[in-house]
């Protein structure tokens, strides 16, 4: 007995002894920009792994849009220096030598590796770290033209002929569809919950539903930039934030997000191109008459989580009054009734807002 | 709280499209140290402050020709970089960039024109009047903008937020407005209340025919030329 405990005494010792002289890895299986060696010293600055332009960027582009200079590949070698994973290896020199560490970047481990074996990047499955900060207000401030004629019209008689007047195209100045254009496709799409603590009735069938306008037709929508393209044409270099200024427009978030690009919105049935009586669109005069909101947000995540919603009940009231009457007639008269005119009845199901005054 | 983008002169409405206005809590008295900070402000115009960077007048032309207060007001084309020295130099900057993907180079040497030009032609002017509106960032409870489409144009304060069930408050344009050959900043007073939509009073161009709740500070524009910075 004596001589078995002896042994394994011995075993244990043994075991822990040898473990310490393993490496214990330093990396993630997916890599984190929130660790404190990865956001302090010298990797505070982004550009210690991500060099601007990468040389991929003249390939095509997984989003399909066209190519342009911009980061599109895993650090690999940190700028102005030769060699091979020079971003990494200062650190991660022991890490090499795992298969899972080799993963964070490659389709496979192993020593001979090519530009094949590496993953897509971004890699969309790892989640995003980063919230955007876009202030609305400046942009559109400075997008603003100052449209007042300057010469006061005055009435002279003069000796005048016909003249038709020159063929002049027709100047398109800059606005909201500089970044948001009419979706070419119908985006995922879902309605938003009002944040509410009420737990309102299930939702009853809805008319509004897969085959019905919104669900059929793209045009409903609006597109909003999903790379850096847009945002490049001013801010590439000199205009601050520039594209080698990552924190100017991307803060490091609480916690990684997975989430995927849906449309929510309080009022899905809202056709941006919806044609009127008279056959003439309905809703394209201008943005700023509805969106009332974004005129005055210099936070893009603020007006995002703001439960107000970011087109107000005014905003649609001014035209149709008629229509939104008769819902909160039939609101006030029919029990169990759900709002259906703007809403589906997932929302619809909801208690009035206050929000919903009647002028 | 909603604000008609007008500017009566006489019988004649002026619209005023695109045009930001701010909102101040407290009635004008409160606000009297803002309206005697906005008399006495330094104000930049356009044509002075481009003329102020030596532009060219094919430069000026092409801002005038839209009435755009700077180059990020539509697009640039090739027209126009034929025309306008600034941009052909930014273009030029541009291809010199790109040359070692000369299939590339033409397309961003165009589409990213601005962010080769000079820092005072990229967003100077924009920059210009931030450093106005900063000295009363502070204060500034909420902007709106006026639309660019209605009759008249319209911007509205939203969920104002308000210590009581009504209130006064004082918006102002802060920023010049051109119009002819004078500049105009507006300040006025309304009550807003929880219970009703408030309209803000007619702004107009004549002080003496001004509402009461308003009052306008009036300048006269410097003539600012390409190559002949003086004022009147």
């Amino acid at each position: 007995m004596k001589y078995w405990s002896r042994l394994v005494l011995i075993s244990l010792a043994a075991v822990v002894f040898t473990g310490s002289f393993l490496n214990v890895s330093k990396a993630q299986k997916i890599f984190s920009h929130t660790t404190p060696k990865h956001r302090e010293g010298k990797y505070s600055d982004c550009n210690v792994c991500h060099s601007l332009p990468t040389g991929n960027w003249v390939l095509q582009r997984a989003d399909k849009d066209d190519p342009f200079p911009d980061v599109r590949d895993n650090p690999y070698n940190a700028p102005g220096t030769k060699g091979r994973h020079t971003t990494c290896i200062g650190c991660h020199a022991s890490d090499f030598f795992k298969a899972s560490f080799c993963l964070g970047c490659h389709t496979k481990p192993g020593p001979n590796l090519s530009a094949k074996d590496i993953l897509a990047f971004p890699n969309r499955s790892h989640g995003s770290q980063f919230t955007t900060i876009f202030p609305h207000d400046a942009h559109m401030d400075i997008i603003a033209s100052n449209e007042i004629k300057r010469d006061v019209a005055v009435g002279h008689f003069v000796l005048a002929s016909y003249q038709a007047e020159p063929d002049e195209k027709k100047v398109e100045f800059y606005n909201c569809s500089v970044c948001h254009k009419t979706a070419k496709t119908i985006p995922p799409i879902a309605a938003r919950s009002p944040v509410t603590d009420q737990t309102p009735p299930p939702a009853q069938k809805d008319t509004f539903e897969k085959g019905s306008e919104c669900f059929k037709i793209a045009e409903c929508f609006k597109d909003v930039p999903r790379n850096h393209a847009t945002c490049f044409a001013c801010h590439y270099q000199r205009t601050k934030p520039i594209s080698t200024d990552c924190a100017g427009c991307h803060k490091l978030a609480d916690k990684r997000s997975f989430e995927q690009f849906v449309v929510k919105r309080y009022s899905l049935k809202f056709n941006h191109e919806a044609v009127g009586k008279d056959g003439k669109p309905a809703h394209t005069i201008d943005c700023m008459k509805c969106h009332l909101r974004v005129a005055g947000s210099s936070d893009l995540q603020a007006l995002k989580n703001k439960p107000e919603p970011e087109v107000p009940y005014s905003a649609c009231s001014t035209c149709h009054n008629a229509n939104l009457k008769d819902d909160n007639e039939k609101l006030k008269n029919i029990k169990g009734y759900q709002c259906g005119y703007c809403h589906t009845t997932a929302i619809g199901r909801y208690p009035k807002p206050d929000s919903h005054i009647e002028q | 709280m909603t604000i008609l983008g007008r500017a009566k002169s006489g019988t004649t409405n002026i619209p005023l499209k695109k045009k930001r206005f701010y909102l101040f809590r407290g009635d004008r008295e409160a606000n009297k140290s803002l309206i005697d900070r906005l008399k006495a402000a330094n104000v930049t115009l356009r044509d002075c402050f481009y003329c102020g960077l030596k532009a060219s007048p094919e430069f000026m032309a092409w801002l005038k020709q839209g009435e755009c207060e700077s180059v990020h007001c539509r697009e640039i084309t090739q027209e126009d970089i034929a025309k306008v020295p600034e941009f052909q130099t930014a273009y030029q900057k541009g291809l010199k960039a790109f040359k070692d993907k000369p299939k590339f180079a033409p397309i961003f040497a165009q589409k990213w024109l601005v962010t080769n030009l000079e820092p005072g032609f990229r967003s100077g002017f924009y920059e210009a009047r931030k450093t106005l509106i900063k000295n009363f960032q502070k204060d500034i409870v909420q902007t709106a903008m006026t639309d660019n489409s209605g009759n008249p144009p319209r911007g509205y304060f939203i969920n104002i937020p308000m210590s009581a069930a009504a209130e006064k408050f004082v918006f102002t344009n802060l920023v010049p407005i051109e119009i002819g050959e004078k500049s105009y900043v507006w300040i006025c007073e309304a009550q807003v209340s929880k219970e009703k939509i408030a309209t803000a009073p007619v702004l107009d161009i004549d002080s003496s025919k001004l509402n009461k709740k308003c009052e306008v500070i009036v300048r006269d524009l410097p003539v600012c030329k390409a190559g002949a910075c003086e004022l009147k």
